[in-house]
């Protein structure tokens, strides 16, 4: 297991320096002068010269690189264009409410994509089994930010039963919970649509296994042999599904966040590509990447923990 | 001399095979039918609309759905109806373009690092691995960013996201190709690398390609209604409908209708491709079925 894990963080090395190369250039494939942009359209030739040599954009490129990729390594991306202020610690006042909002997100998609997934396994072709199936489908069809759209319609506007936008300080209090509660919902229902899918057919190629068989020819009850014996494997490649998802619903709040005023990095970052702040993309969008590999990588060795013959492949 | 074999799917018999086992799907035959009236509406959208798509009229404005006007009107007058008949052509004009870009470039590096292997292959899939490393919809942020906004530019965003899953699915149906006989008798009768990779070994990728573009067409027309939401996508007077509901927002209380429309009309097209590549995947290899 160690060798396997030793393998794999080696590997997201590579994956990683790829990653920050596309990153880089970002700032040198836009159409036009960069140091030209950063300064502004009203600026003295002068200036842009002299911000072209302070941003150590008149080096060559390989220069420039190392130069991004050594303060990329300690999380620094520059100023931002518009407010000066460090890309650091823009990002960090905001990350916090895109992660919760995520987690919360892949918590609420677990636990419906999970009993619903088990339970249309468990009644095949029941009634329950083709209505979540045809709900799920129409989930995984419907977009989340339309779908935030209506519940903010129904929930907030005409049942007055939860705010309609914003953020309520953490998850400690309940108004952290009444207003995370539509946002979440609606970046979780897709990954909840796409969890139950998975669950139903893995359960049900679980379900028809020998171990299973015997367990119940053993005369265990229908509940221990489902939930302790059947579910334990079926569960293996739901936890990949799983930490994908969460990966994506990272990605995915960056559009949620917009339809309910969330405060996180989806609502820094549009509004960073229409003022042009280059360094505030760069630095979101290499954070993204980088917690995207770290999460891949957890669902990788955790798949090795569950299942030893990953491990000699 | 024996011609190469080929796989039964491509023979005239297969087809009707494939066709048979289609029609017993209940699920890909709605999801047909609605990709096809749909497809009828792109086509024909100027002849359906009942009125003129950016025709304002101000005294119209935010009229609820009514005789006349059956899903009303928005803030400049203009008839909801009629910009969503219209948004079908726009949604498949993004589907089109963007499955076209990610198609050609995925299958064509998938065929190259397929069959060369080596140091090409290496390099390749080194770069969809980066490429995949991007969460979501942030790739086509990231490219949007140095393209700017812009309904084309949203297509390549688009397009180059769903390439390295192309590649993949390419590179893997041609290395377990590449060993295969008839592959081997063309080499040995002297067919040049570049012959049997589009002549014999395409023939045969054919059928997950499209399995993949059509489940890729939903996701581009999900994808791209995002940025455009975002309002990184088409810009007024485009009746796109990410861009609709985008625009809707602001008086979604008072006008619920002008929000509403066009996400039924998204989730139904999404919905439509969804059911019929599904289908198409079972039709084409029933040993896939669960």
């Amino acid at each position: 297991m160690f060798s396997y894990a030793v393998k794999k963080v080696l590997l997201a090395i590579p994956l990683l320096l790829g990653v920050s190369v596309l990153v880089f250039m970002m700032m040198h494939l836009i159409p036009g002068d960069p140091a030209r942009i950063i300064a502004g359209p009203e600026a003295f030739p002068e200036d842009v010269e002299a911000l072209r040599v302070q941003l150590g954009l008149d080096k060559p490129l390989p220069v420039q690189y190392w130069i991004f990729l050594s303060h990329a390594v300690h999380g620094d991306f520059g100023r931002s264009i518009r407010s000066t202020r460090l890309v650091s610690a823009e990002i960090k006042s905001r990350f916090p409410a895109t992660v919760e909002l995520a987690v919360v997100a892949t918590a609420v998609s677990l636990v419906i994509g999970l009993i619903s997934g088990i339970i249309a396994a468990t009644k095949q072709n029941s009634f329950f089994d083709t209505a979540s199936m045809g709900v799920a489908l129409l989930g995984i069809s419907i977009p989340g930010f339309w779908l935030g759209l209506m519940l903010m319609l129904v929930f907030s506007y005409y049942l007055h039963l939860l705010p309609p936008s914003g953020r309520g300080g953490g998850l400690l209090t309940l108004a952290g919970w009444r207003y995370i509660a539509l946002p979440a919902l609606s970046l979780g229902v897709s990954s909840a649509a796409s969890i139950a899918r998975m669950t139903r057919s893995s359960m049900l190629e679980v379900l028809r296994q020998d171990y299973v068989r015997t367990a119940r020819a053993k005369g265990l009850a229908e509940r221990v042999v489902v939930y302790t014996h059947a579910l334990k494997n079926a569960m293996i490649p739901v936890v990949t599904l799983t930490g994908l998802h969460l990966g994506f619903l990272l990605g995915g709040a960056v559009i949620t966040e917009q339809v309910f005023a969330w405060p996180g990095l989806g609502t820094l970052v549009v509004n960073a590509i229409w003022s042009r702040d280059f360094p505030i993309v760069q630095g979101v969008v290499m954070l993204f990447a980088t917690t995207f590999t770290v999460i891949n990588l957890l669902v990788d060795l955790t798949y090795a923990l569950f299942d030893p013959r990953v491990r000699y492949e | 001399m024996a011609k190469p074999e080929q796989t039964k799917s491509s023979s005239p018999t297969g087809l009707r095979e494939v066709w048979r086992r289609l029609k017993k799907n209940r699920g890909a035959v709605i999801g047909l039918g609605i990709v096809l009236v749909l497809t009828v509406i792109a086509l024909l959208a100027p002849y359906l609309t009942p009125y003129d798509y950016k025709a304002q009229n101000l005294d119209l404005r935010l009229l609820a759905p009514q005789r006349g006007h059956w899903l009303g009107t928005d803030d400049f007058g203009r008839d909801t109806l009629s910009r969503i008949i219209y948004g079908t052509r726009v949604s498949f004009q993004i589907g089109l373009i963007s499955v076209a870009i990610g198609l050609v470039l995925g299958v064509s590096t998938g065929l190259i690092s397929g069959y060369y292997g080596g140091v090409l292959d290496k390099i390749i899939m080194g770069f969809t691995d980066v490429v995949l490393a991007f969460p979501g919809i942030l790739l086509a942020i990231a490219v949007v960013a140095v393209l700017g906004p812009g309904l084309y530019n949203v297509m390549v965003a688009v397009g180059l996201r769903s390439a390295p899953t192309y590649t993949r699915l390419v590179r893997g149906s041609v290395i377990s190709l590449r060993e295969k006989e008839f592959v081997e008798s063309s080499r040995a009768v002297g067919c040049t690398n570049g012959r049997i990779l589009l002549v014999h070994i395409l023939p045969n990728v054919v059928a997950p390609v499209l399995v993949m573009s059509t489940l890729q067409f939903a996701t581009s027309i999900l994808t791209a209604a995002g940025l455009s939401f975002l309002g990184l996508g088409a810009q007024p007077p485009t009746p796109d409908w990410g861009d609709m509901i985008n625009r809707a927002r602001v008086y979604m209380r008072t006008a619920w209708w002008v929000g509403t429309f066009p996400g039924v009309a998204i989730m139904l097209s999404v919905l439509g491709f969804n059911l019929f590549g599904d289908g198409l995947r079972d039709a084409l290899d029933p040993r896939l079925k669960s």
